[in-house]
């Protein structure tokens, strides 16, 4: 129904921001993984978002996540000669995630998700505004 | 001499962004309302799925559910206040003294 597009949008946008915060607790939880199946250490992932929209009838319907990114950024080499995935050299390659950045972008994504609450509630209260029109 | 290149401002198309004929039937009050209670009743059951997968475990997301829920309701609402404003007007014809 079109009277609810806007709750639609605020509903893609939770999706969105629920997919990011799974991607975060991901990297949070690999945060000490040293291997993958496709071989080296873990590395971080993010989401890349677009805006979404309907190319037949020429609306805009939100967000979607288009892709998962891969961070490229070389691993944390730390010295563990005990440790079994050690190189020669008696190096360790951790997987270049930062906790740090990882609990910023997770606050991020919270307070996103809460930003389209908002704009969903505002949705409501004019759609209930609208149902007072001629009363009292 | 007078110079004429090409414009390059072309002006904005008005795009329609729906077709000019859609498929509600127009014959009367009674068959839009029972267009838009069959609307209304649709997002019921679709709450109502949307419940029941929440209780099986199948949700995917807990807003969507919420946002399914939330949509019945007001269109629930939508609907009482048509019927509310139907009602009064009957009401009113029917104490008109003749």
């Amino acid at each position: 129904m079109q009277i609810f597009k806007a709750m639609q949008i605020s509903s893609s946008g939770l999706t969105a921001e629920r997919f990011r915060l799974d991607l975060i607790a991901n990297n949070i939880a690999n945060a000490q993984s040293t291997r993958t199946v496709e071989g080296g250490p873990f590395r971080r992932r993010s989401a890349v978002f677009a805006e979404k929209i309907d190319a037949a009838r020429r609306s805009r319907e939100g967000v979607r996540v288009v892709a998962v990114s891969e961070d490229q950024t070389p691993p944390r080499l730390v010295y563990e000669p005990g440790h079994p995935d050690a190189n020669a050299a008696g190096y360790v390659a951790y997987p270049n995630v930062n906790v740090i950045q990882e609990m910023v972008d997770m606050i991020t994504a919270t307070r996103a998700y809460e930003a389209n609450v908002t704009s969903l509630n505002a949705a409501k209260s004019m759609f209930l505004k609208a149902l007072e029109i001629g009363r009292g | 001499m007078k110079v004429q290149g090409s414009n390059p401002f072309i002006p904005l198309q008005w795009q329609k962004t729906q077709p000019e004929t859609q498929d509600i039937q127009t014959d009367g009050f009674a068959a839009t309302f029972k267009n838009a209670l069959s609307e209304v009743n649709k997002l019921q059951i679709q709450a109502d799925d949307a419940a029941k997968n929440l209780a099986m475990g199948q949700a995917e997301d807990i807003h969507q559910v919420m946002i399914a829920v939330e949509q019945a309701k007001l269109a629930m609402q939508l609907t009482v206040q048509v019927r509310n404003k139907v009602v009064e007007a009957y009401q009113e014809i029917s104490r008109m003294q003749i």
